[in-house]
């Protein structure tokens, strides 16, 4: 694939890693501009990532020194003082792209070799087509999150999440204001419209990912405002249902707006809305150990009502202190006020209906949930999400160690509360959210083969203000998300994590995410921990993090060669852009419509 | 090696100290003569101003680099070898320079030329015919054209005093000059001078090493000669290094190729009216910090002065402390000291002993006195960049152009791996540079 490149700046005199030293007339660079390099030969394509700029004289090391030298020797003057100008550009030699024959495509490689003397310097602000072409492999090709940015400039050319990426987890820093929730909305939106592509091309299940969103702040569903501009999940939402009820259904579940109750929301969302109910049953002790510290005397006490009560909370609840005397004096009011969370929320009922087996169900089959949290107390809030992620968590490892529908099933039960197995396995009679369907490739016997977990979407839970749950001050005792931040991969589950204080998230969590977004940072410190926490080398970048201003970033994924500075999306505007494409996504896929299916989808 | 900082190092210093002390010693009084000559000798001028009226003129310098042993095939070995050069207009008006455009056909890049070169050790005939047509590739002669044309000459000096009312005969071939010689009383070292290979070999040719350097002198020459058969007229090339010859003793003609080509340029700058200047630093030339120490204390470190070294050739008084290093000035060049100021080493420059009679030399010693000062002050005036201040600054662009760092030498090795891998060959056979210094 030929490049079209701009006329060059300047030729390059000299060079590293970490610099160039190009002879050009007087340009002034920006920070974060991307500099190609053509060498007067050969294939290579050099990309260098400006940080800093000087315009200095040629061969001079140390100017402080040359000006002493000035004062000192009165006689002395600078030969050449017009042509000697030269600019010395610090930054990354990021490396270089070779076209590959066989692909046709332009393949970027790590800096094993440097650009040599006399290439020549293109600005690739100057020809965003032929940088596309070089970064092709690098910028992504799933979820969009943004466009490249350079210096000020932001080109025409996507940055994008790889769904392959997401089970390795997504890390999002920003300090308040910097665009965190743009781009939660940008990814969501992304994702919903990635699935609606994949089911209409009637891709495999992998290609899809199933966001369980918790919306702290309860503004995704109307979403974000720029200018007098405001989108959100709703308008998606109303707009896939002119798609056509196959549509919405393939990526949202029939009510996927959980919220506390309905009484707070507003009418046109009500349609969408569901208050969240849980089983107390549902609960096991773990769900409590990792959300809150209590001493061994109550672990012991918990475990011991657990084993004789399926609802285990209302039997300590309902417990007198008198009636219990092997365990410490104090052990069971502890215990009580512990639960006070559980036992005082309308979500954690008594009785025998539950949401959670409909919520794992549609999870898995690639929907979307928004998680109200606005109205929740932050322990109802931990236990709901940690109850739901080890739930989760739970079935896809039943799945992984069994090759036979009746190997899974003992499995389930060995690691649910037998009411929720119960139901996901349809062993109960009105449980309409048998994973069988979902789980079995086809029978073998009187038994089924299972699917395997690749067959399967990817789980994303994102997590808001991460460190009030996974922060370093989080009980580590069987906390589902350190299982999860260290295993999602195998099971296929991510976590996106949304904070603005890197430096306070638990470490663990950190060393294992593979893809961040680091947006504008507090301080110094921030800047710092985002540097160590990426996985790519940005050591450099310090400079950049400085002049980010809202909604650009700096991202970095372990399968990518370099860090790509982005400008995310400005969402409402992304949304109204991809509207018509909810609305009509036959259409714009350019895909006739397959007959209705006789099986009437599940509602 | 473990150094140990005890007494037994201590003796150590004590010993050379006092060896070098007894050198001084015994030399005392030699030395005391002769900076008594030089001290008769040397002229203090004032330095041009900064920016003055002054007739501006061109200017270039070269300097040559590269590296050995780039990669090795085997006993095989690839060498590098680089040559840079540095061209500008004085603006005296101004009190700065102007970078000439130029570009001489030779260069390979706009500051410059590289080459490769295949030495092997063992076939030194095969060397000497890659010694051969590199020379004709890159000085754009053949050496045996050279070595007649300025062998002619050397002649032509000594038979035109000799016999004045002859017209000198016209050489075309080795056999007319052989005539001509015997007839001026010129000693020829061979009878049959175009069967170079035996004769025409430094001593340490031999050595792969000695050959590195020989081909080296080839290209800066190359690259000299390029420039001075350019459109832009210098007055001043500058070299780096002497105009050392090596001569067999007894003997008035150079030995080596490469000296050769040096005479045959010179020759040629002479009638291009450009000088040709060739710097170096005085470690070759003894006692030199000794003479600008006391020295300095006489006249004060910042006093700009510099002295001619008297020669035997032209029957004047040898300095003493150069009786053993007859090659100093060299056979035909004329050297000078010139210091420039006490934070800066005194610098050894050769003049071409031809440019020199006809441009410098005066039987009315005012006369030469001037014209050695407008040189002088020329020069100066062109060694006060500020990055280089008291050096000539086309000399120090020239080095900055060529010197291959180490990150080049590995780039170019690299690529050069690569481009016989591509042609087949297989990558392993090569020993790179940075596994032979065992980084790799
Ligand atoms: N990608 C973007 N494009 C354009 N404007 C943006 C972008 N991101 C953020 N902004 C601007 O910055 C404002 C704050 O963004 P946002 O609400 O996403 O920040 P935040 O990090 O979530 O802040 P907080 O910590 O207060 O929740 C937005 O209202 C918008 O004006
Ligand atoms: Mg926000």
């Amino acid at each position: 694939m030929s490049l079209q490149l701009s006329e060059p700046i300047g030729v390059l005199a000299e060079g590293d890693i970490s610099f160039l030293k190009i002879v050009c007339s007087d340009i002034r660079f920006e920070i974060g501009e991307i500099l190609i390099i053509k060498p007067p030969t050969g294939k290579k394509m050099y990309m260098f990532r400006i940080m800093n700029y000087e315009n200095i004289l040629r061969n001079i090391q140390d100017l402080s020194a040359i000006a002493a030298n000035f004062l000192k020797n009165r006689e002395a003057y600078i030969a050449r003082v017009e042509s000697e100008k030269l600019v010395k550009v610090h930054g990354l030699l990021m490396g270089y792209s070779e076209l590959d024959a066989d692909s046709n495509k332009w393949i970027f490689k790590k800096p094993r070799s440097l650009p040599p003397h006399f290439s020549a310097v293109h600005r690739g602000a100057d020809c965003p087509e032929a940088l596309e072409l070089l970064l092709e492999k690098e910028i992504g090709q799933d979820l969009e999150i943004g466009k490249l940015l350079i210096g000020t400039k932001t080109l025409d050319l996507p940055i994008k999440i790889d769904i392959e990426s997401l089970p390795m987890h997504v890390q999002v820093a920003g300090t308040t204001g910097a665009g965190k929730s743009f781009f939660m909305l940008t990814f969501i939106t992304s994702a919903l419209k990635n699935n609606i592509v994949r089911f209409i091309k009637q891709e495999e299940m992998k290609k899809r990912v199933s966001v369980f969103m918790i919306d702290v702040h309860d503004e995704y569903m109307r979403g974000l405002r720029h200018e007098d501009k405001r989108y959100g999940l709703i308008d998606i939402a109303d707009a896939t249902i002119k798609a056509g009820n196959e549509v919405y259904d393939s990526i949202f579940a029939d009510k996927f707006y959980l919220t506390r109750d309905l009484s707070g929301v507003s009418k046109e969302m009500q349609k969408y809305a569901q208050p969240i109910r849980i089983r107390r049953e549902d609960l096991s002790v773990s769900d409590i150990t990792s959300v809150m510290t209590v001493t061994d005397q109550m672990l012991g006490y918990m475990s011991m009502k657990a084993v004789t009560n399926e609802d285990w909370v209302t039997a300590i609840e309902k417990e007198s202190e008198a009636e219990v005397t092997s365990f410490v004096k104090g052990t069971i009011s502890a215990v009580k006020r512990r639960l006070y969370p559980i036992t005082r929320s309308s979500i954690f009922t008594e009785n025998k209906y539950s949401d959670l087996a409909e919520i794992v169900y549609n999870i898995e089959r690639g929907c979307f949930y928004n998680f109200s949290t606005a109205l929740l107390s932050s322990t109802e809030q931990f236990i709901v999400i940690t109850m739901l992620a080890r739930t989760l968590l739970s079935i896809r490892q039943s799945l992984l160690s069994s090759t036979k529908w009746s190997q899974f099933k003992d499995q389930v039960y060995q690691r649910l509360p037998k009411t929720i197995a119960s139901e996901l396995l349809g062993d109960n009679p009105s449980s309409k959210f048998s994973l069988k369907e979902l789980y079995t490739a086809d029978k073998d016997g009187s038994d089924y083969r299972m699917k395997t977990i690749d067959k399967l979407p990817v789980i994303m839970l994102t997590i808001e203000e991460a460190p009030s749950i996974l922060g370093s001050q989080m009980s580590k005792e069987g906390n589902v998300f350190i299982d999860i931040s260290r295993q999602g991969r195998k099971f296929n589950i991510g976590m996106l994590l949304i904070t603005q204080n890197i430096s306070s998230m638990e470490h663990i969590i950190l060393a294992n995410t593979n893809t961040e977004l680091n947006l504008m940072l507090g301080n110094e410190i921030e800047i710092r921990q985002a540097i160590i926490n990426a996985s790519n080398n940005i050591a450099g970048y310090e400079h950049e993090f400085k002049v980010l201003s809202r909604g650009e970033a700096i991202f970095t994924n372990s399968l990518r060669n370099i860090p790509l500075p982005v400008k995310v999306s400005n969402v409402p505007l992304y949304i109204e852009n991809e509207l018509p494409f909810f609305t009509n996504p036959y259409q714009k896929l350019n895909v006739k419509k397959a007959r209705e299916k006789t099986k009437a989808p599940i509602l | 090696m473990q150094v140990f900082f005890d007494e037994t190092i201590e003796n150590e210093f004590a010993r050379v100290y006092k060896r070098f002390k007894k050198f001084e010693l015994e030399s005392d009084e030699a030395y005391q003569d002769d900076l008594d000559y030089l001290k008769r000798n040397l002229v203090v001028f004032e330095p041009l101003p900064t920016k003055c009226q002054h007739e501006n003129f061109n200017v270039t310098a070269i300097d040559g680099s590269g590296a050995d042993s780039l990669v090795m095939l085997n006993d095989i070995a690839i060498h590098l070898l680089t040559a840079g050069f540095a061209a500008d207009k004085t603006c005296f008006e101004d009190g700065t320079t102007e970078q000439l455009n130029t570009r001489p056909p030779i260069c390979t890049h706009p500051e410059g030329l590289m080459r490769l070169i295949i030495l092997r050790e063992d076939k030194s005939k095969e060397v000497w015919e890659e010694f051969l047509s590199f020379i004709k590739y890159n000085y754009n002669e053949e050496l045996e054209t050279v070595v007649l044309r300025v062998l002619r000459d050397f002649v032509y000096h000594k038979y035109v005093p000799k016999f004045p009312n002859d017209t000198f005969p016209d050489i075309k071939s080795s056999i007319d000059l052989h005539k001509a010689a015997i007839k001026a009383g010129f000693k020829l070292h061979k009878s049959d001078i175009f069967d170079f290979s035996e004769w025409m070999v430094s001593p340490r040719a031999a050595a792969v090493q000695g050959w590195f350097e020989q081909f080296r002198e080839v290209v800066e020459y190359s690259l000299a000669h390029s420039l001075l058969n350019s459109d832009t007229k210098f007055k001043y090339i500058f070299l780096d290094g002497s105009l050392n010859m090596l001569l067999s003793p007894g003997q008035e003609q150079p030995r080596l190729a490469s000296n050769y080509l040096l005479r045959d340029l010179c020759k040629k700058s002479l009638n291009k009216e450009t000088c040709i200047v060739a710097v170096s630093k005085t470690t070759t030339f003894p006692f030199v910090y000794r003479i600008a120490q006391d020295l300095e204390k006489e006249l004060g470190g910042e006093k700009k002065w510099f002295v001619r070294i008297p020669s035997k050739q032209r029957k004047e008084p040898t300095l003493k402390m150069l009786e053993n290093r007859p090659h100093i000035p060299p056979y035909y060049g004329v050297t000078y000291l010139y210091h420039f100021s006490s934070e800066v080493p005194i610098l050894r420059i050769d003049l071409d002993y031809e440019w020199y009679m006809k441009n410098i030399f005066s039987e009315n010693t005012k006369i030469q006195k001037a014209k050695e000062l407008e040189l002088f002050q020329e020069i100066d005036w062109l060694s006060r960049d500020v990055r280089y201040f008291g050096y000539f600054f086309d000399l120090a662009f020239a080095h900055n152009s060529t010197v291959v760092s180490f990150a080049e030498r590995d780039v170019v090795a690299e690529q050069l791996i690569n481009y016989f891998a591509e042609q087949g060959e297989n990558p392993k056979m090569f020993i790179h540079p940075r596994r032979r210094l065992g980084l790799m």
